[in-house]
């Protein structure tokens, strides 16, 4: 079987090319992260660069080279424009360096309760807007628990289809104790008159 | 998610040619893990071959080429460049299938169409 690489510098890295060669090129890549998002962000957004452009009153060239540029070079400025053509809200995050993916999911959970709490802050006082924060903690939770459980059940493995073999004995007690339960069964509810 | 795979000669093709063609090769692979990008947040085939880096090339492979590639004046003048890819849905696989300039165009997508059309065949015997 071939074998299959999650992502290009996995493909360079297992290329037999010059070591610095490989660096450079992985390194390339990596330069390039935060312009390949913006990429990401105007395809998902199903837009082309021409509409982009027109959008922000520049021209389709400079999209371009904003979308190739290395992530360094590229201005906080021109991240703003951006995202406000694209109808996007740009937000900073400052985060320990090389911070684990379990802390990383525990500061959003922490980060929503301070949202939760402001609307809670925000709500008091007004009954139809306590109502209304009140049903939106329900919808979280269901959703919530819903799309964690929905992770959670990719890691689960299948169970296996087990066969269930049953002789004849245990045929006619299973026949037995329905007829058993049946005769328990029709409760009649006694009548006052 | 998407995955990538080394079509057979691709690598040596690839040496080759990025021994010339260093910048431009780095180029290639950056568009095409944007590509792949796309295709993981938008799982839409067409979204990705639409970016302004792709080039329709027949019966569905595409060509992916060296734009963002810079290169200093006095060293010399890029090649245009061209990364030929196959994009499987139904596998979720981009194959690899090779490399070349716009000088070899002719010949490679020759070559690489009956790459392209021989892993189409086992993807159906799969």
């Amino acid at each position: 079987m071939t074998k299959q690489y999650n992502s290009v510098a996995d493909v360079l890295k297992s290329m037999d090319l010059p070591a610095a060669q490989k660096k450079r090129q992985v390194e390339y890549i990596k330069a390039r992260k935060l312009s390949r998002l913006l990429t990401v962000m105007r395809a998902h957004k199903k837009m082309s660069q021409k509409q982009a452009a027109e959008k922000l009153g520049w021209s389709q060239g400079r999209i371009s080279k904003l979308e190739t540029k290395e992530d360094r070079q590229i201005s906080v400025g021109d991240l703003l424009d951006y995202s406000d053509a694209l109808g996007i809200e740009m937000s900073l995050v400052f985060m320990p360096k090389r911070m684990k993916i379990v802390d990383r999911v525990k500061m959003h959970a922490f980060e929503m309760i301070k949202l939760l709490q402001r609307l809670v802050k925000l709500s008091k006082g007004d009954g139809k807007m306590e109502q209304g924060v009140a049903q939106f903690h329900a919808e979280c939770m269901n959703n919530l628990i819903r799309m964690i459980d929905d992770s959670q059940k990719t890691l689960r493995p299948k169970a296996k289809n087990e066969l269930t073999v049953i002789g004849p004995l245990q045929v006619e007690q299973m026949i037995e104790q329905e007829d058993a339960k049946r005769c328990d069964l029709p409760y009649i509810r006694p009548r006052f008159s | 998610m998407w995955g990538l795979e080394k079509a057979t000669g691709f690598e040596s093709r690839l040496k080759k040619f990025s021994k010339k063609h260093e910048v431009e090769t780095s180029a290639a692979f950056s568009n095409l893990q944007t590509y792949v990008d796309v295709l993981n947040e938008t799982d839409n085939l067409q979204a990705a071959n639409q970016q302004p880096f792709v080039h329709a090339e027949p019966d569905g492979m595409v060509a992916i080429d060296q734009r963002g590639a810079h290169i200093e004046r006095t060293t010399g003048k890029l090649k245009a460049t061209r990364l030929y890819v196959y994009a499987a849905v139904i596998n979720q696989t981009v194959y690899l299938l090779g490399i070349g300039d716009k000088d070899s165009q002719k010949q490679d997508l020759q070559t690489f169409s009956k790459k392209m059309k021989q892993i189409i065949k086992g993807l159906g015997n799969d």
